[in-house]
This record gives C-alpha cells, structure tokens and sequence, in this order.
C-alpha cells in the first residue's frame, strides 16, 4: 500500500514535470502486442537504428518495428520516467556512457545468460560488454561502436615542416603540431575541440589521460559510483599541457565556447591542423570532398607507445517492464549478428563484432583500421554519474575544459571542478 | 450570466413576496432585501457566482495548488528519477543555503540582471510609447513594427541571435568588423558583461513592444485638458512628465513593472540557449540553476526545494513591489 502510493506520487511528479515522455509512452503503449516491437533510439542514433529496423520487419514478415528518435539529450529524461511510470519500450538503444545509472537503478533485465549463450559471445566489443556489467551480471548487449581518434591533415603538417606519415605519439608531439600549425598563417589553426560540450570534451581529450594512467573518476574502484578524481596529477599535467598550447596559439580561441556545434573546427575546409573525433565523423569527411589529404591516428598518450580511446557508441537494453520480453531478445540476438553488424559495417558504422573486423570493416581502409584499433584499445568511463560529471554543459567537466585550458590558475580551475564533482557523486551515493 | 441579469425583470412567483420584504424592510431603514440572511436572490446569486468561478478554481486548484503542494513534498526528500524516495527533513534547504555556491551566485546574477534590464526596458518602452502615441498611419506601421518581435517565441528569438552573435558566420561581429572594430572572435561568451548585454540587447528587442502597447494605454488614459492646463501654467515638459503624466499612469506603471520584474526574476530561455551559463557558471540565473538540477542531475527534491525557495522570493519581491508603488496612502 505504502509502496502504491510512493508510486503514485512519483507518477504524479513526473507527469507535471515531463508531460512530454509521457505522450511519448503513451504513443508507444499498445503494449503486449507481439506484432509491434517498441524500440527507442537517440538521435545520433537514428540512422543505424532505422536501417536496422526495416532489415528485422524485412526478415520477420508479419512483424512492424517502431522506432521512437528521442533527442540526445532528454533520453535519461524520458526513459527514465517512462520506466518508472511502468510504461518502457521493448528495447532500447542507448549512449553506453549512460548504462551504469540504468543499471544502478535495477531498469534494465539481466541478459548475462542469454548474452552469454551467443556463438559469438566471446568476440563482443569488450569495453562495450564492460560498460554493461555491474557485479558480473550483463545487462546490456554491444550494438555499434564510436570510438575516438585523431584526425589531422597532412598538407597541413607538410607546410609546418612536420612528417605527415608521422603523427604525434606523444602529448608533446601533439603539442609542437598543433603550435607550429597554428602558427602558419591567420586563418589556419592547429588543434580545436569543444570546450563547452563536456561529453565531446571527454570523448576527445580523456583518453590522452587514460593512456598515461591517468583518470578523472576512481575507475579501479569498479563501483557504480566511483570517487572523482580531476586532481589527479595526470589531468592536471595534461590541463597545463593544452593551456601552455592556447598561449601558444596551437588550440583555436573559439574551441572556449563551442558548444559542440561545430566541432569539426574548420577542419573540412582544410584550416584545421588536428581534431578528434569518432566513427561517425569519417562517414562525414568521406563523403565529402575534402581539399586536403587526411590522416587518421590512434590519440597519443604522454609517452610513445601509449594510446586510447573512448568508446562511444549504443548499447541495447530490455528495460524492466517490458511488454515483450522474448521477442525483444530476439531482436537484440539478431541486432548483434553477422547480418546485422555487416550491415553496420558496410554503411560506415563501427560494428562491435571483434570477429568480423578483419573481414568486413578494418580492411576498407587505414582510417577504418585506426579506428579498430582504437575500439579495442579503449575504454568507456564507468559511473552513474557521467551525466552530471561529464555532459552537463553547467558541470565540472566543461568547467575545467573552459576555466582550467582558457584561464590563468589550472590549479585553482582544477580544485573547484574536483569541489563540484565531490558534491555530485555525494549526492549520487547509492544507500 | 444572462440568466442571473434577467431575473429582475422576468415576473416569477416570489415577486410579490420579494416586494413585500422590501417595502418592510425599507420601513425598518434597511438597505433593499437586507434582511436577517442573505435574500433567495442574493443566495441564488451567490450560487451561481460559485458555479462560473468553479472552472478557474479547478484550473487553478489542478494546475497550481496540487503542483505546488507536490513540490513542496518533494522538496523533504532524496528524490531521484529512478529509485525509491527518502524522506530528508530540510536538509535540501539547508544544503541550498550552505552548500550550493552555484545556487547562491544565480540569484545574485538574476539580481543584477532584473535591475539592469528593469529600467532599460520601463524607459524605452515609455519613449516608444510616446514616439507612437498620436494616432496616424505611421504610428500604427511603427507600433506593428515594434510589437512584432513580441510575438516570436523566447526560444526562436534566442536561437536567433545566437546565430546573429556567432563568431564566425554572424552578422553582428561581421558588421562591428566592418565598421572597423576589433572584435575578439569569441568575446560575447568568455567574459561575464558581454554575454549579459548580449541577452540584455535581445530581450530588450523582443520585449520592449509590449511594454510600449501596455504604457501606450496608460499614457492616452491621461486627460488632454489637465495637459494642456499644466501647459498653459508654463509647465515643462519633464515638469508634465514627471508632475502629472507619470502619477496619473500609476495603475498601469504597476502593472509594467510587476510584469517585468517578475519576468526577469524567472529568465531562463535566453540564457539557457544562448549563454548556456558560460563563461563558467558566471551567467547562470536561478530558474537555469533549478533546471539543471532538476533536468540535468535528476536531483528532483532538490530541484523542488529550489524552486520552493524561489517561489517564495518572488512572493516578497511582487508584495513589496506592489506596497511601494502604491504609496503609503493607499495602505
């Protein structure tokens, strides 16, 4: 009775506060139904997820898959409020930065006996499978893959005076590209990435910290709810590293404010020296016709040898509450089978099938290698709190991405982002 | 409503007996049907006065005293948007108060922002009243052109200027350039004061018809003849303005201000998309605030308890506002 009435407070609260999740759900409630399969994707998400969609009702006659897009950045939102009005998709396709809070939440079903059971269960994309797993319980399956490298243009370099079929492996070589790159001319830049966009931030920088062991939450915790951790000497080394290249003019002052809007700098046009970024940008630079010829490396570390990556990309999950259970198992078995990932993998998606590498996507080119080799060299960032850490525009990450690189006092900059981020994960500590 | 005026003058069968009550208690030097109780008409009138008033109070009960009632429930507890609840006392007030420096910092910023913009926008739109005031072709194409940008959502006209403000491809730094000033390609976001008249110039835009439409009423509710008296008793015109035209607009002056004080107290859209907060937090208002922490980190108590909080500096700012404009008199 006590627990009925919580509930239908909390329904109440989320109904005034999200009436919109809630004509979302209501849209996609002819629950039960096992003609219909519910299938919620982002935005990002989109394309692959609708290709992927027709392919399953083309396979399975009889069977209509509907696809809701959700715009990135109110998924948690809405998912979560159509979850706890009892009320979810059957499958669901998320940022995996975003599966630990689900799963810290009890939203989503335990897959591990399913997952495990899968021929190939063993040649999913680790970092993915990691991402999933909480107390060795899975509970959500790899789907595609987006991994962060480096690309540069080697005109570019060649005009500097750098080797173009050398790129930087070290945070120091990185450092001297991007100076001696922005220092050609007016127009032409060395390095630019998205300040004010935490989660591109984190998808572009953290992995050159990763790589020198450095981390910005307590990762070898393996709690849900790590300890943050952006003192860390590494970070701070690296913060002092990217502010000595504003002052020296190797990182774009509009790099400061941008929002991810145009993340890409001015690098499609050929006045940008270096930019990371993922899977999906290739597709982009591939497709047009660039003036300038592109290279593709893994994201340095501080020393030789050391490289990372984040990987980015969707998970898919059965929440709790789902209508059709079974079949949405079937759906995510075959979303992470040979048709499927091939199909990825032809239209320019990472797959997160490690045994189909080789064959079907590595071997289209050195950017597709690159980009490989990263995915299987990197890691996703494992807290409930990425969300307030990381993506937040008002949070820690953006403010020592803007504060910390653009100002004056890394160490000033370093120690209230490390303040904010403490009160984050207090409030987020799980009872 | 028309049946309730109707009834006076429809003959019904309690007629005679209404007017034999109020010839006796005319006689006893009572008002009218001022009997001991209220009247059968007074009472039926009452009835009906419930009746058409009952939609509102059903609006206002569902949409307002619920709402509000729920969110100061979840204000005492550890209200996340999965999981179960915990009820915490005032421990989010407490927090708000002692902890949250954000918090603290965007009021001080809606602050500033509400007496920087307050009388920016009474001024001009007084002005553009009186640009607009006499009656003429033109005035009615300049009132249109002023009103219009009103009409545009807050977040279409913030998205707007964003675009216009853009370092790269808008047309403001284009134009300052080509007017020859230096202008840093990123200067309207990485300092506080550029980023707040950057949203200032736009809501002025945006806002300002409107205020000009509601002092344009008061403005022709002032007499002709008490101007022309002042006038011709070699009043000045800012002796006019300040002497007889301003006091007798009082109603209508009040009702500006409250608008735009309490208006800009809530200001969230234009600097949630085009600020964002930037440069670190430093233009983040106090409605931004509960939004991130209400949309951003799911802390939905908190969230509440924030908001409690400001509904209740907003009650104190609009009492306040109010009793001082109206002047001790009227007390």
């Amino acid at each position: 009775m006590r627990h009925s009435r919580t509930t239908l407070f909390r329904l109440i609260a989320l109904g005034t506060a999200t009436a919109a999740a809630f004509s979302l759900s209501a849209c996609s409630s002819g629950g039960g139904d096992a003609d219909t399969l519910t299938v919620w994707t982002r935005s990002d998400g989109e394309v692959y997820t609708k290709q992927l969609a027709e392919m399953y009702e083309k396979a399975n006659p009889g069977l209509t898959v509907d696809v809701t897009v959700l715009p990135n950045s109110d998924v948690q939102q809405k998912l979560g409020s159509a979850i706890s009005s009892g009320n979810p998709p059957d499958v669901v396709a998320i940022d995996v930065v975003k599966a630990p809070y689900f799963i810290n939440a009890g939203a989503f079903q335990d897959l591990t006996e399913r997952l495990d059971g899968l021929d190939y269960a063993d040649d999913l994309l680790p970092a993915q499978v990691d991402a999933g797993t909480f107390e060795d319980k899975k509970y959500t399956s790899p789907f595609t893959a987006d991994t962060s490298v480096l690309y540069y243009n080697k005109d570019l370099f060649r005009q500097a005076g750098l080797d173009p079929e050398a790129p930087p492996t070290t945070w120091q070589e990185f450092a001297t590209a991007a100076d001696s790159i922005g220092g050609l001319g007016d127009d032409i830049t060395g390095y630019h990435y998205s300040a004010g966009c935490g989660g591109c931030a984190a998808f572009a920088l953290a992995p050159m910290v990763w790589a020198s062991g450095g981390d910005f939450i307590d990762a070898d915790s393996g709690a849900l709810n790590p300890d943050a951790t952006f003192t860390d000497p590494v970070v701070t080394e690296f913060i002092e590293l990217l502010n000595g290249m504003v002052a020296d003019g190797g990182i774009t002052t509009a790099s400061q404010t941008d929002g991810g809007e145009n993340y890409g700098g001015a690098f499609e046009n050929g006045k940008l020296g270096m930019v990371a970024s993922g899977s999906f940008y290739l597709n982009t630079l591939q497709s047009s016709d660039l003036p300038f010829e592109m290279g593709v490396t893994p994201l340095p570390g501080k020393n030789a040898g050391e490289i990372s990556s984040m990987v980015g990309g969707d998970v898919l999950a059965i929440p709790e509450g789902a209508k059709n259970g079974d079949a949405a198992w079937d759906f995510v078995k075959w979303a992470t089978g040979d048709d499927a990932q091939k199909s990825l993998a032809e239209s320019g998606f990472t797959p997160v099938r490690t045994d189909l590498y080789e064959s079907d996507y590595s071997s289209k080119g050195p950017e597709q290698a690159a980009l490989v080799e990263a995915a299987l060299q990197g890691q996703v960032p494992y807290t409930v709190s990425f969300n307030a850490l990381f993506s937040d525009p008002n949070g820690p990450m953006v403010s020592l991405m803007q504060a910390g690189v653009f100002g004056d006092d890394v160490d000033a900059a370093s120690a209230a982002a490390q303040k904010t981020a403490e009160q984050i994960v207090t409030q987020n500590a799980t009872e | 409503m028309t049946e309730t005026l109707s009834t006076p003058v429809t003959p019904s069968p309690d007629t005679s007996r209404r007017a034999s009550s109020r010839v006796r208690s005319t006689s006893r030097g009572r008002r009218p049907g001022g009997a001991a109780g209220p009247s059968l008409r007074e009472r039926r009138l009452s009835r009906t006065g419930l009746l058409a008033v009952t939609p509102a109070l059903l609006l206002t009960a569902v949409f307002f005293v619920v709402p509000v009632a729920l969110m100061a429930w979840m204000s005492l507890h550890r209200w996340p948007l999965l999981g179960r609840s915990t009820f915490i006392g005032l421990d989010n007030y407490v927090r708000a108060f002692t902890a949250d420096d954000t918090f603290l910092r965007s009021i001080g910023f809606t602050l500033i922002y509400t007496v920087v913009i307050t009388p920016i926008l009474f001024v001009a739109g007084l002005a553009l009243a009186f640009f607009v005031r006499r009656p003429s072709r033109a005035s009615t194409f300049f009132r249109t052109i002023f009103f219009t940008p009103y009409v545009i959502g807050f977040a279409a006209a913030s998205f707007l200027w964003l675009w216009f403000t853009d370092p790269s491809a808008g047309s403001v730094n284009a134009i300052l350039t080509s007017l020859g000033t230096e202008v840093d390609q990123t200067s309207w976001f990485v300092e506080q004061w550029p980023a707040l008249i950057n949203v200032i110039v736009m809501v002025t835009w945006k806002v300002v018809g409107f205020q000009m439409i509601l002092l344009l009423g008061g403005l022709n509710s002032v007499p002709e003849d008490v101007l022309e008296a002042a006038q011709i008793d070699g009043a000045g015109w800012w002796r006019r303005l300040t002497g007889i035209i301003l006091p007798l607009m009082k109603p209508t002056i009040i009702l500006v201000l409250v608008f735009s004080i309490s208006g800009s107290l809530l200001a969230f859209e234009q600097f949630f998309l085009i600020t964002k907060g930037r440069p670190d937090n430093e233009t983040v208002t106090a409605v931004y605030w509960i939004y991130n922490v209400s949309f951003t980190k799911f802390e939905l108590g908190y969230g509440a308890a924030l908001s409690v909080i400001m509904l209740v500096l907003l009650l104190i700012v609009a009492a306040a506002q109010i009793r001082l404009l109206r002047g001790p008199k009227n007390d």
